[in-house]
């Protein structure tokens, strides 16, 4: 136990107490030598007998196990202050109700290099009987996985999850770790800002597998959306360029029913919150009745509700977004500045790395002989551009578009192989 | 025979083009005066053109003709088989369910050894047999397992199947069926993607020499088009099942079992319910948040009921199914919205069907069929509960469970979990335990929900 250990695996815990003695024990069945890690459980405002239990484990295993404690009911704050007493030159994240499988430190460790944030498969667990909601939730889940998976797959904020990754230490360190200001929701999202911002790579690997025991429920979920409302603000204050990608185009006003939740979010908290939780039982009635879409409906109201009640608390009214998002900088610039790659004239591999570094704050668009068949939109929140994320992009839209496809097929075969690959 | 005056019974053939090169047309058709062309793209189907045939023969012209409406099959399934990530081909199990069609099955063996000699397996379930014949048949391909189910039923013996096949994805087709040499790995490659428990895949006639097989094929087929779909309750009703496919041509992953059940023994051929054990067992899987994709390259030809009472016989059957099955969606999984949908459909479908069919209006089915479907569909519900009365003296007769629990090489233990059945406590009904795989860990899951 002298020697210092590779990684170190920070698990948070909060009055979880059995889930996480099966993570623990899932710890002790690695591939990985067991010497070579170290684990910190940090138990945030525990009021079951989570210390007890982990103390008394520690001697049981074969990794070094160590207890931290505190009352800050914040993850970021616990997830910094395991890191702060964490030895490892590799920080591993992972949440109490991710139980890992036995390759899952030894994928993590290889999987890594310089820079590399490495984001693991929480690979969604259903209990015995789930709801609609959790269905749907898993459904998400795994579509968001395979997404990232996909090798033209352009990362961005939102596909940092702090419940199975992996960075350096000297890495997290120099972002400065977790921002302890958010004590609600979305602080992962706000480091993956920074790390990226700070040249990070982010790569998804699959095979960091951990079943991932989620017990959210459909009310539960609500009130996480509503933080994340305010963390959204939040995230724009910290971040301006991230306001208009975050909240939209205000002037343009999205279908009447939307806005009219809007409304009655920013203007009539009160009556909002008594209509939400009469939906909310409507919903639970329509589940009972089997009345699928009527619930799908319901339930978009309610997400889209919760959100806009979440951003009115963190900023006021709709007059005070809309000065708030004034002060960001201004969302696109006018399409004449935006770079353009010609595919029958493409350029050549040096100006083609200039156009996509310029591409990757102003947006991109795509001609075939001088007729536009796409454009990227600018999105200051993602990794900067590359080649395969163009790749992937005309892939997608040709899935329902001939030409654009068509198009890369004529422009691959009258240039060789200088586009592809 | 009125109603069958009208009709244009006229046989037609099956033919194959390649788009790759179909230079001089087709030749040599025989006396045929009309022809079904299925279209193949690298050796796909990606469409298919009721053509007329002069002389014995199709010219190219002709067929050239009904290339653009294959233009957006054919592209869908360039970028479908573009995104397939190359994996390992995996291994399957592959099950054929047949009672007393030793001749059907003598031409669906062929194909399925071919299988076999590829590492899949191959089970023949003969369910129920009058004789040995099938038996007998079976001996001649060593390759090929041969399992002996006394009780009749397709639910019964495609759960025999399930569980005595030893690998992960289990494909189901029927003796009266031949597949295609791509058939296989085309369904399997779906399963990349964790959701997707079930892939259904496309049923073309292997054969239009009768009228019964023509009306079949025109008007009810198995065809769900020549483009990919991906199914889950979120995009189709699950109460539409039997939009999906069918058990002809389609294959499970055995891990999603356990959250989804088996086959309910008391649907399909074979019981009073005369089908929709598969529709069913699509039903549950939607529900339970699982997808289902129909992936027309995986492609099975199918023989069609030759005779129109047989044809009859199959219309009654499907009217029977589905009032069958949805009587056991309210009943066991509490779907209140049955009470509207099926009268609804009941008036719109069956009802209309009867009406136009009486009064001879054009487009209108024949009318002992739509008399067939409209009694099948009022007999629906009774049927079910019937089918479940049999299948209690069935296992009284049989000691089943205990052989079904037994434990096969390799394979997890088989646990019994009771569903809660609120709707069908209070009628009093004794309804089917869905049977359920163990294997992951529960006890986790039990903690998880505890909290």
């Amino acid at each position: 136990m002298s020697q210092t250990p590779v990684v170190s695996i920070i698990i948070p815990t909060h009055n979880r107490r059995q889930l996480l003695m099966q993570n623990l024990s899932a710890l002790s069945g690695q591939t990985y030598a067991a010497t070579d890690f170290e684990v910190l459980v940090v138990a945030d405002s525990c009021a079951d007998d989570t210390a007890a239990f982990v103390r008394a484990y520690a001697s049981q295993t074969p990794f070094r196990l160590r207890l931290l404690q505190h009352s800050a009911k914040s993850a970021a704050a616990t997830r910094n202050l395991g890191a702060s007493h964490a030895e490892g030159a590799i920080f591993l994240f992972l949440d109490d109700d991710v139980i890992a499988q036995p390759d899952f430190v030894r994928v993590h460790v290889e999987a890594q290099f310089e820079d590399s944030v490495v984001l693991g498969y929480s690979k969604p667990m259903l209990s015995r009987r789930p709801s609609w909601w959790q269905y749907d939730a898993r459904r998400w889940w795994e579509d968001t996985f395979r997404e990232m998976a996909n090798p033209g797959h352009r990362f961005s904020y939102r596909n940092f999850f702090s419940g199975n990754v992996s960075m350096a230490a000297s890495l997290f360190q120099r972002v400065n770790g977790f921002d302890m200001s958010f004590t609600g929701r979305l602080e992962d999202y706000e480091l993956g800002v920074r790390l990226l911002k700070a040249g990070a790579r982010f790569c998804y690997v699959p095979a960091a597998i951990g079943y991932h025991y989620d017990n959210t429920d459909l009310a539960r979920w609500l009130r996480r959306i509503r933080q994340e409302g305010v963390a959204d603000v939040q995230i724009g204050q910290r971040h301006p360029e991230l306001r208009a990608l975050m909240f939209g185009d205000l002037s343009e006003p999205p279908e009447w029913t939307l806005a009219t939740i809007r409304r009655i979010a920013f203007a009539f908290p009160a009556l909002g919150d008594m209509l939400e939780r009469r939906m909310l039982g409507v919903a639970t009635l329509c589940e009972q009745l089997k009345l699928r879409y009527r619930w799908q409906q319901i339930l978009r109201a309610l997400r889209e509700y919760n959100y806009w009640r979440g951003v009115a608390t963190a900023i006021g009214t709709r007059s005070a977004l809309s000065s708030w998002m004034q002060e960001g900088p201004v969302p696109s610039a006018p399409s004449n500045n935006v770079p353009t790659i010609d595919m029958v004239r493409l350029p050549s591999a040096t100006n083609l790395q200039e156009i996509l570094s310029h591409g990757t704050n102003l947006g991109l668009r795509l001609l075939l002989d001088g007729v536009e068949i796409m454009t990227l939109a600018p999105d200051p929140g993602a990794e900067p551009l590359r080649e395969e994320h163009l790749h992937h992009k005309v892939q997608q839209l040709a899935q329902y578009q001939f030409v654009p496809a068509l198009a890369l097929n004529l422009a691959r075969s009258m240039q060789g192989n200088s586009y592809a690959d | 025979m009125m109603w069958r005056s009208n009709q244009t019974a006229v046989p037609a053939i099956v033919c194959e083009v390649n788009l790759e090169h179909f230079g001089q047309g087709l030749t040599n058709l025989g006396d045929y005066s009309r022809a079904l062309v299925v279209f193949r793209l690298r050796g796909t189907v990606v469409g298919q053109a009721w053509v007329p045939v002069r002389d014995g023969t199709i010219a190219a012209d002709i067929l050239r003709q009904h290339l653009p409406a294959l233009a957006w099959s054919s592209w869908q399934q360039i970028m479908h088989a573009k995104r397939q990530p190359t994996s390992d081909p995996l291994v399957a199990s592959v099950v054929v369910c047949t009672r007393d069609r030793t001749e059907d099955l003598s031409r669906c063996l062929p194909g399925l050894q071919r299988l076999s000699a590829l590492g899949h397996e191959v089970i023949v379930i003969d369910s129920c047999p009058s004789d040995s014949r099938t038996a007998e048949l079976v001996a001649n391909y060593p390759s090929i397992r041969y399992i002996h189910e006394p009780r009749p039923g397709a639910g019964i013996a495609r759960n025999r199947g399930l569980l005595a096949a030893t690998k992960e994805f289990i494909a189901f087709t029927d003796d009266d069926a031949q597949v295609d040499a791509e058939w296989l790995p085309s369904l399997l490659r779906n399963f990349d993607d964790p959701l997707v428990a079930i892939v259904t895949g496309i049923t073309m006639p292997l054969e239009l020499e009768t009228y019964a097989q023509i009306w079949f094929e025109e008007n009810h087929g198995f065809g769900r088009g020549f483009v990919r779909k991906s199914f889950d309750a979120t995009t189709i009703e699950p109460l539409a099942a039997g939009l999906v496919g069918a058990s002809v041509n389609m294959a499970v992953r055995r891990s999603v079992l356990q959250h989804i059940g088996l086959f309910d023994e008391a649907l399909g051929p074979g019981t009073p319910a005369g089908s929709g054990e598969d529709h069913e067992f699509y039903f549950r899987t939607l529900t339970r948040g699982y997808r289902i994709v129909y992936d027309p390259t995986a492609l099975v030809w199918h023989r069609h009921r030759r005779e129109w009472d047989a044809l009859r016989r199959t219309i009654y059957g499907y009217g029977v199914g589905v009032f069958a099955w949805w009587t056991r969606a309210f009943l066991a999984e509490s779907e209140w919205t049955l009470l509207k949908i099926a009268p609804s459909w009941f008036w719109q479908h069956h009802l209309r069907n009867l009406k136009n069919a009486a009064l001879r209006r054009p487009g209108s089915i024949p009318l002992d069929l739509a008399l067939a479907e409209f009694r099948g569909a009022l007999a629906g519900p009774g049927a079910y509960l019937r089918s479940r009365q049999r299948l209690r003296e069935l296992s009284s007769l049989v000691p089943i469970k205990s052989e079904r629990l037994s434990v096969r090489q390799g394979l997890p233990t088989l646990a019994i979990e009771q569903t809660k059945l609120s709707v069908a406590e209070v009628l009093e009904v004794d309804l089917p335990t869905p049977r359920v795989v163990d294997q992951l860990p529960t006890s986790i899951a039990d903690i998880a929900e505890e909290q």
